[in-house]
């Protein structure tokens, strides 16, 4: 996945967008206040200087799919792993809820869950029948709209062929009203987030880390305390 | 046959025993019955969203008829595939618990709370006496209907307006929290009253006087798409964005140069920059020579000698002057207005945040002059006067003698003026307008309400004013319903979307429009004449038959084709993509709209609507509402005097907050601010230096008095904002829409004394200083 900064807005789109096709539940001001809100998409922003030289940014965070992830290292029951499509997956029913992988992750993109989640009668209706409701007690994170990969999957093989550009995005990229996200194959030198991922504008996030993640950003000048790609 | 889940396990298992059964089922029906499950288990449907006044396409994902997710549509040439976080949480909207589940009817005092429900039919008959009575007393005028958020050309808004004329009622007015006055500006130079469309698509410098483009513009998902094109992705050079404001709004953070300025003063701005253009010479001389009118002085037929434009700035403007009224240093004057000069095409662009103060109306003609001097009025990356929807014109409604008495009453010109209208009101009807929330001063606008005998309210959701009425006709959501979508794009462009029913609900509601229809028939006599058809969508279909007949523009469809067929239209053809009306019906509901990408430039007539046929500096319908000359700066009232009250109250909007709905979405509630993450609540933004002064550190509970009002509310310490200025959100403070929203925030409105703009009669939101105190 590539974002650019200079075209995002920070209008959360992605964010809403997330909650709507993962399933995920709505907080309350209370539990917000205790920071158990979940939101796999977060846009941080950033605010830099003094009235009147200021400088923001809003950056979106999803998963960054590391390709060394440090949660999945501190996981005792491989709950959480690296699978063959690249992806940081997790498996909700061996997760035991230990929340090391919470800490570890230096983006903070693991988030627990602290009840068992429910909807009124009336929005049950509404849920996206695609993906499972996670039980209490589990730790969950951005998937990459993996269940879209595997729709996908399954048309592109009924087709015969292998998986193009364009036949799945997540539902973040699908929804930015100012086309700031983009999606593919970062493995593939013909497909545009390739492209993108050199562009000299491109850095990863807290690359210092040596956790290569698979989230380039774009950003024309400095990134004050982020260092460039 | 539609296969439900459901029934597809039943085959299965059906099957399954089948296959032990004697005689097995032939396969081919299995298959069959497999294959239609999997090519149909899900649509995809292209409708479009009314929440805010955008109207963007969206793709419905329906799953045994449920939404189950939005997504936007590509071919709309409004938001071409992305969708902002409101239309997304459309979903929390249409299945929220707490919806007016049917038509309801007071049973207690008013504003009570206690309600029974009631059958559509005697719900009808009742609203239906009682207009047959009113108009049996002569009285029609005392009806009076007040609407949100509906769209010039939408057929709505033609039949609502065609009810309350053929029963006699000059009053249909809309709620006047969601204008702005920059249209007034247009009506007094231009002679035209609805908005203008900013062509930033093509811009290379926006200048924008307070816009909220990123926040609370009228067409959110495009002025999100447009920015992020003019950002990277457009060949050429690189667009440059100034944001003028007191605030460092979202807008401003991504903006290239960020000038607060003082409260009010854009005005002085905008006309100390025109005499650094006029001055140096850089304004477009060829343009201002022929297509306006009073940039020099002349002498009238009676002889009488008027300063021009040019000799009225010139004098009064001077930089030092402008500088100290708007805390904007002299260098950065210069360098806006030469960047403005040189960076052609350049477009100075405002909405409600520059035109909500006291000198709205001056400050709108300030603006727009800046248009004029570069030469940038329809013109390709300028100001556009987008083009009328081809619609088939309703034929007048013959009226009969109460109508026609009806109609020559005085008209209510707004809500304030409910207290002390000429004559009571008998009813007043209600759409998605919540003026006991959105109005100034609220509280002032009950005891006004209180007067009124019957309130008949078609909101969806228990807003504030539904609660206070004594009848609920719940009108159905926009994915549940038939409606069409007309607008413009930012290029000028006319679009007409469709709106179709894709939600299964068990909310029994009835859509606006039908419950008007059927109030019509029930009236009788001339008020049904005047609606000959059976249902609302009889409606659509006529008038949209229109667009038909006018043989130009084409469907929603992939840029390609769009492409051709405004290179076509350029040089004057059109190539019928359907030979009849009934295939015109078809491919609209399958692409889910019209449009015409084709803008002709240089249509006069269209442009200048004056008597002069020219951009007007001086205008015959301003005569006498100025002193001195029309473009001048006044300052701004604020209610409060400095010494007690020292900060100015200047609240914002959010883009979460963009319709009036949104805020029963418990998603919205989580993400209310970007800024700085503050989610369920409101907050006060003020800067730290004026915090430490007060003693006031991040997050402290602090009291802001007005002058009429008080709320307590934690601080934000800010650096963004101009010094003695509170910042604080429009949109939260509910006692109404549902379990979510109800009591999360404050209200800003009640700390606003109920104020209009002199000349176009819009509430002046930015009118009033407060204190602010630790609590």
């Amino acid at each position: 996945m590539v974002i650019d900064l200079d075209k995002c807005t920070g209008c959360q789109a992605c964010v809403v967008a997330c909650k709507a096709e993962n399933n995920i539940p709505f907080s309350t001001p209370q539990e917000a206040s205790y920071g158990r809100e979940i939101s796999w998409m977060e846009v941080l922003p950033l605010l830099e200087g003094e009235y009147p030289n200021l400088r923001a940014r809003y950056l979106p965070r999803p998963c960054l799919q590391c390709e060394k992830p440090p949660c999945t290292r501190v996981c005792p029951v491989r709950a959480t792993y690296l699978n063959e499509e690249g992806l940081v997956a997790q498996i909700y029913p061996r997760c035991i809820g230990c929340r090391y992988c919470t800490t570890a992750c230096p983006y903070t993109v693991k988030y627990f869950n602290w009840k068992t989640p429910k909807w009124p009668e009336e929005m049950e209706g509404s849920l996206n029948p695609d993906v499972s409701v996670r039980p209490k007690g589990v730790v969950e994170k951005c998937t990459f709209c993996h269940h879209r990969l595997q729709k996908a999957k399954e048309v592109a093989a009924e087709e015969k062929r292998t998986l193009r550009e364009g036949d799945y995005v997540p539902a973040c990229v699908q929804s930015c009203p100012a086309k700031a996200m983009f999606f593919g194959d970062l493995n593939d030198p013909q497909t545009e987030v390739s492209r993108l991922s050199k562009d000299p504008r491109a850095f990863r996030l807290l690359e210092e880390l040596g956790t290569e993640p698979k989230v380039y950003y774009l950003s024309e000048g400095e990134w004050h305390g982020i260092q460039h790609g | 046959m539609e296969l439900t889940r459901r029934e597809f396990l039943k085959i299965a298992g059906w099957t399954g025993l089948a296959f032990t059964s004697p005689f097995p089922l032939r396969k081919t029906s299995l298959v069959e019955a497999a294959e239609k499950w999997l090519s149909e288990p899900e649509q995809w449907v292209p409708t479009t969203c009314l929440l805010c006044p955008g109207r963007c396409g969206v793709l419905a994902r329906v799953v045994e008829g449920y939404v189950v997710k939005l997504e936007g549509n590509p071919q709309h040439p409004i938001n071409q595939g992305g969708l902002c976080p409101v239309g997304q949480a459309a979903l929390h909207m249409v299945h929220h618990p707490d919806r007016i589940p049917g038509p309801m009817k007071r049973s207690g005092a008013r504003g009570g709370g206690k309600w029974e429900s009631i059958e559509w039919r005697s719900a009808l008959d009742e609203v239906a006496s009682r207009l047959k009575e009113i108009r049996e007393e002569n009285k029609p005028h005392t009806v009076a209907f007040m609407s949100g958020g509906l769209k010039e050309e939408e057929t709505l808004k033609y039949v609502i307006d065609r009810l309350m004329r053929s029963y006699g009622s000059p009053n249909h007015f809309f709620e006047p929290s969601l204008q702005n006055g920059m249209p007034m500006g247009h009506f007094l130079t231009q002679g035209i009253q609805e908005p203008f469309a900013y062509d930033i698509e093509r811009a290379h410098y926006i200048l924008s006087f307070g816009a909220s483009l990123l926040e609370n513009w009228h067409s959110p998902s495009e002025a999100h798409r447009l920015y992020g094109y003019l950002r990277q992705g457009r060949p050429g050079p690189k667009a440059k964005f100034v944001q003028i404001e007191p605030r460092f709004s979202v807008t401003a953070a991504k903006s290239d140069q960020w000038v607060p300025i003082r409260p009010g003063t854009y005005g002085a701005l905008a006309l100390g920059i025109a005499t650094i253009l006029i001055k140096e010479g850089l304004y477009d001389k060829e343009f201002i020579e022929k297509k306006t009118f009073g940039f020099e002085g002349w002498v009238d037929e009676n002889g009488k000698t008027h300063e021009g434009f040019k000799d009225v700035v010139l004098k009064t403007y001077k930089l030092d002057y402008v500088s100290e009224v708007t805390d904007v240093p002299i260098s950065t004057l210069l360098q806006l207005a030469r960047d403005f000069a040189h960076r052609k095409p350049a477009i100075a662009i405002a909405d409600s945040g520059a035109t909500s103060y006291s000198n709205g109306v001056s400050t709108a003609l300030a603006i727009h002059c800046l248009n004029t001097l570069a030469g940038n009025i329809d013109s390709p990356g300028g100001v556009l006067i987008p083009q009328k929807i081809p619609f088939t014109k309703l034929p007048p409604p013959s009226l009969d003698k109460i109508a026609e008495e009806g109609l020559s009453q005085p008209r209510l010109k707004s809500l304030n003026e409910i207290g002390e209208s000429p004559y009571p009101l008998q009813l007043l009807f209600l759409y998605r307008a919540n003026p006991l929330f959105s109005a100034l001063h609220p509280n002032e606008i009950r005891s006004a309400f209180g007067q009124i005998p019957f309130i008949v309210s078609f909101s969806s959701y228990w807003d504030e004013t539904t609660l206070y009425a004594d009848l609920v006709l719940p009108d159905a959501t926009f994915l549940e319903k038939w409606q069409d979508a007309p607008t413009s794009s930012m290029s000028g462009l006319p679009i007409v979307g469709l709106v179709q029913p894709v939600a299964r609900t068990s909310f029994k509601t009835m859509p606006i429009g039908e419950g008007l229809l059927t109030l019509a028939h029930r009236i009788g006599g001339t008020v049904e004449e005047a609606f000959p058809w059976k249902n609302f969508q009889e409606v659509l279909e006529w008038r949209i038959s229109g667009v038909f007949e006018a043989k130009r523009g084409v469907f929603f469809t992939a840029q390609e084709e769009t492409t051709q067929v405004r290179l076509l239209e350029e040089r004057g053809w059109w190539v019928p993509p359907h030979t009849s009306l009934q295939e015109f019906w078809e491919g609209f509901k399958k692409q889910g709209g019209w449009w015409d990408p084709y803008y002709p430039f240089g249509e006069r007539q269209r442009v200048y609507q004056t008597s002069s046929k020219k951009f007007e500096f001086f205008s015959k319908k301003a005569e006498g509402l100025f002193e001195n000359h029309v473009f001048r700066f006044e300052k701004p009232y604020f209610e409060g005097d400095p010494e007690t009250f020292p900060f100015y109250l200047i609240p914002f909007h959010l883009l979460a907050l963009s319709a009036p709905e949104a805020v029963s979405s418990p998603w919205l509630l989580e993400i209310l601010s970007v800024q700085n993450k503050v989610g369920w609540d409101s907050w006060a933004e003020i800067h730290p230096k004026d915090a430490s002064t007060l003693g006031i550190r991040d997050g402290d509970w602090v009291w802001l008095v007005s002058p009429i009002g008080q709320h307590k509310v934690r601080a934000r310490l800010y650096e963004g904002i101009y010094p003695k200025t509170v910042c604080l959100p429009f949109g939260l403070g509910h006692g109404g829409f549902g379990r979510y929203a109800k009591g999360i925030g404050v209200n800003p409105n009640d700390l606003i004394p109920a104020r209009q703009e002199k000349l176009s009669g819009l509430p002046i939101q930015f009118g009033t200083r407060v204190q602010v105190r630790k609590a």
